[in-house]
């Protein structure tokens, strides 16, 4: 019988980012089911409720993990935005740079600090990883939206679109530790 | 207090006891299909197996990997006494308050 390989990638981050819940077994039966359906779209539906009912049972059962990530992770996100709104904001505009570059740093800045938070909250909070990153993406997005409209001149769909990068980065952040060791029960 | 079940961990109880030796995450989310007519998500299936077996309703244990599901095991699940013992008092529960409807007395087979 050929085997009909699920996307990689969303095997890759549901192993990563899975939960307690989340086990070898429940990964099988997926790949078992996807060799009938055989739908792509399916497949990361099906891995996008996975992670989002395990990390929400895990933040239920954990709520201390949860509100320790995002205290975590948004000061670590924090420093280095509040270090280029309030401190080089002013030297950079002397730089003689072309705007545009100094903008792509600047930004480059906001979500390498989301990612660099992500992977630290994954580390520190290795046993609950899914609850912690998830909550601090969450996090990043309500934060970002009461701050970034008052540092930065943007609009609806660009605020949306940062926000949303933001928490991705944060996401991506917390997939690059390595995968959780697992124990099956039975 | 009595914790009671809802109604997708009631069929998936009702679901474990029709498929017997052969009741894991697969077949039981399509016996849920095709009797409910609505797709549920494997992992919203584990999870309410999750509180079934946290609760001794049913228990589980790995079985043998295999190819077809890339080399992984399948977690088979059984219904415990508790569990049947649940299900007919959900069945009795329900029956009675149906019979309670005048308009739908008498069409429960």
């Amino acid at each position: 019988m050929i085997s009909h390989h699920p996307p990689r990638l969303a095997t890759w981050i549901l192993k990563r980012l899975g939960s307690t819940i989340i086990e070898e077994a429940l990964i099988g039966d997926l790949f078992e089911a996807y060799q009938t359906r055989r739908s792509p779209f399916w497949y990361w539906r099906q891995v996008g409720v996975a992670i989002g009912v395990g990390a929400c049972r895990d933040v239920w059962h954990h709520l201390p993990v949860a509100l320790g990530a995002i205290v975590t992770g948004l000061f670590v996100a924090a420093v280095p935005f509040w270090w280029l709104v309030n401190t080089s904001a002013a030297s950079l505009s002397n730089v003689p740079l072309p705007a545009w570059i100094l903008t792509l740093a600047a930004w480059l800045v906001v979500f390498g600090s989301a990612l660099l938070s992500g992977w630290l909250v994954s580390l520190l909070f290795r046993a609950h990883r899914a609850a912690a990153v998830l909550s601090l993406a969450a996090a990043i997005v309500v934060a970002g939206a009461i701050v970034l409209p008052n540092a930065a001149d943007l609009g609806p769909l660009a605020l949306g679109s940062v926000l949303l990068l933001d928490a991705l980065a944060a996401i991506g952040g917390g997939s690059l530790t390595g995968v959780r060791e697992r124990t099956l029960r039975g | 207090m009595k914790r009671h079940n809802g109604s997708l961990e009631l069929m998936i109880m009702l679901a474990i006891m029709r498929l017997e030796d052969a009741a894991y995450g697969v077949p039981i989310s399509r016996e849920i299909e095709e009797s409910a007519g609505r797709e549920v998500a494997m992992a919203t299936v584990y999870a309410s197996l999750d509180r079934l077996e946290a609760r001794g309703l049913v228990k589980s244990k790995l079985g043998d990997p295999t190819p077809e599901r890339g080399g992984r095991a399948k977690r088979l699940f059984t219904i415990t006494a508790a569990g049947i013992r649940e299900v007919q008092e959900a069945r009795r529960a329900l029956t009675q308050l149906w019979n309670r409807l005048p308009q739908l007395k008498g069409q429960l087979s």
